[in-house]
């Protein structure tokens, strides 16, 4: 077996110290490390991403070349072109709704193909069986790698337009991408590795009963994605319930952040501290709410779309509304805003709530 | 001649050390103690937005052949060091927004990111052009970075040579790898490697027209 000569090896060496030399600079930017960890860790936040992912270079292994290597190229670039569209909040076809059917869609799908160690280049030539049968294969086998391509591009665009979220503030987007794209490669060599277990016997088994899990993963999240959570719809109708009182004002929060000055991170649950206001009557019945209560907040962990976050009324609003009624407080796009314009009012705050953990 | 991959091993060992260790990168003047030409090295190399398009410049035309490679090979570090000295002798120096700044060289990643990815059959005029190209812009803008930062135009045309040399090392180390790689899946790696660096760039380009690059 060759081995690296010395000289070699002492050459990468030092091409590997002169690209990790450190000791000329002062201090660390956190921005660039931060945002590649990021970047990083945001494909694995979802197992439907993650069973996507997977997936792919699954079926890529079990079809053989060139579609071991061809899918997981397409995929990160299409998924690259998606998050640009959600980035610039390019509206899709259907709105983010038809974005989480497609991406659940791709868990059932490439589970599918999985399970059924589906060629498609055959499943192509069945579409030319009247053809001669090397008419038949060789058009087949045109179609079908461009037919897996462009389902693998189709969910790479619906799974980059869902990432497309918003970068933690003072992170580096550079390195939140590179760090975004290794990740995602990663998860494709991840599959492709596993996907090599295709040349054994067991190995087609253990693989289809992967494509079992990978579909039965993309039916539970279909099923969320057709079933949107409750509190999203309770809050549109509590809120036609109440009359707008005269003269209320806009609810808008902003520049949430914690006691301590931070940014939020993501999930855990808190307490809302509210400023000190400034206001008259019907003040004082807010105010009861600043200083009386300080009703839990579960900030939510994704925050691709807007949730609902729900705070209990507090005492003392029983002007607006029933005592103990929920208000429904959304944390969308970095911003937390509360309630609906029609019928809660928060007079000018001196200041912005923070949030307290628990 | 073959070379055994773990040349390619070696190299992939090197990048990730690059990549994995970015808590030290830094856009700004960096001041080695070693003078101005070495201080050129250390922006170079802990600077991802430049070093990631070099290297990229670098694949394609190892892709391409000897050709290809030896005119990106002087193409490159001599494009970059005009650039530079063009920027550095603007007085004053012209204004670019972050987002125009980060979307420039997004694009040059993507470029040739993606004939990498696609694997085009282009000559080696074309890969020369193309490096020179590239050069000129990455030298530019590292000139109206530097000018950004108080460096002078005398110490600044300087830290170019060290660029420059450094340039031609990472071109010549690069291009020779993929070129004296002879087994078939080694281009392959190469090729998803540019399909990742054009995902990267315009993922970047997202957030830089979004305000946020």
């Amino acid at each position: 077996m060759k081995t690296l000569r010395p000289k070699t090896l002492a050459s990468w060496c030092a091409l590997a110290l002169l690209f990790s030399a450190s000791s000329a600079h002062a201090h660390i930017l956190s921005g660039e490390t931060g945002g590649f960890e990021s970047g990083f860790l945001h494909p694995w936040s979802g197992w439907d991403h993650i069973i996507a992912m997977v997936a792919v270079g699954i079926w890529g292994a079990q079809i053989g070349r060139p579609a071991i290597w061809l899918l997981p190229v397409v995929f990160p670039m299409v998924m690259a072109f998606g998050g640009f569209l959600g980035l610039l909040g390019v509206p899709m076809p259907g709105g983010e709704h038809s974005v989480e059917i497609g991406i659940a869609l791709s868990g059932i799908l490439l589970g599918l193909m999985v399970l059924g160690d589906v060629h498609p280049n055959r499943l192509a030539a069945w579409l030319f069986s009247r053809d001669e049968p090397a008419t038949a294969a060789r058009k087949g086998k045109n179609l079908g790698y461009t037919l897996a391509v462009v389902m693998v591009g189709f969910f790479g665009l619906c799974h980059g337009y869902a990432h497309g979220s918003e970068l933690p503030p003072g992170e580096s987007g550079l390195y939140y991408s590179i760090g975004f794209v290794i990740a995602t490669g990663t998860l494709h060599a991840c599959g492709i590795s596993l996907g090599l277990i295709h040349r054994w016997p067991a190995g087609q088994v253990l693989l289809r009963l992967c494509g079992v899990g990978i579909a039965l993963g993309g039916v539970y999240f279909m099923w969320d994605a057709l079933h949107p959570e409750p509190t999203e719809k309770a809050a549109p109708k509590a809120a036609a319930m109440q009359p707008k009182p005269p003269g209320s004002a806009g609810p808008t929060v902003a520049s949430l952040s914690s006691e301590e000055g931070n940014n939020i991170p993501f999930g855990g649950v808190y307490s809302v501290v509210w400023p000190p206001i400034s206001y008259s009557s019907p003040v004082n019945m807010f105010q009861l709410f600043t200083q009386g209560q300080k009703p839990p907040v579960s900030v939510p962990r994704d925050f691709a779309r807007p949730v609902p976050v729900t705070v209990p009324a507090p005492l003392g609003l029983t002007y607006y509304r029933p005592d103990n009624q929920e208000i429904p407080v959304f944390f969308h796009d970095g911003v937390l805003r509360a309630g609906d314009e029609s019928w809660v009012v928060f007079p000018q705050l001196d200041g912005s709530p923070k949030l307290r953990p628990n | 001649m073959h070379k055994s991959p773990r040349h390619l091993l070696a190299a992939l060992a090197a990048g990730a050390i690059l990549l994995i260790a970015p808590a030290t990168a830094e856009a700004h003047l960096v001041t080695t103690g070693l003078g101005p030409v070495y201080d050129g090295v250390g922006h170079f190399c802990t600077s991802l937005e430049d070093v990631v398009p070099a290297v990229a410049l670098a694949l394609l035309a190892g892709l391409r052949g000897p050709g290809s490679g030896r005119k990106a090979l002087f193409a490159l570090p001599v494009a970059w060091v005009l650039g530079g000295l063009i920027g550095l002798s603007l007085t004053p120096a012209p204004e670019l927004s972050r987002p125009v700044l980060s979307g420039i060289v997004a694009a040059t990643f993507m470029i040739p990111g993606v004939l990498i990815a696609a694997d085009l059959n282009l000559p080696p005029l074309v890969i020369g052009l193309l490096a020179g190209l590239l050069g000129m812009v990455h030298g530019y803008l590292d000139a109206l970075g530097m000018l950004a930062e108080g460096a002078t135009p005398g110490n600044g045309a300087l830290e170019f040579v060290g660029v420059g040399a450094v340039l031609f090392v990472l071109v010549a180390l690069f291009s020779s790898l993929v070129i004296s790689l002879r087994p078939a899946w080694t281009r392959i790696v190469f090729r998803v490697a540019g399909s990742w660096i054009s995902a990267a760039g315009l993922l970047w380009l997202g957030w830089a027209l979004k305000g946020r690059g």
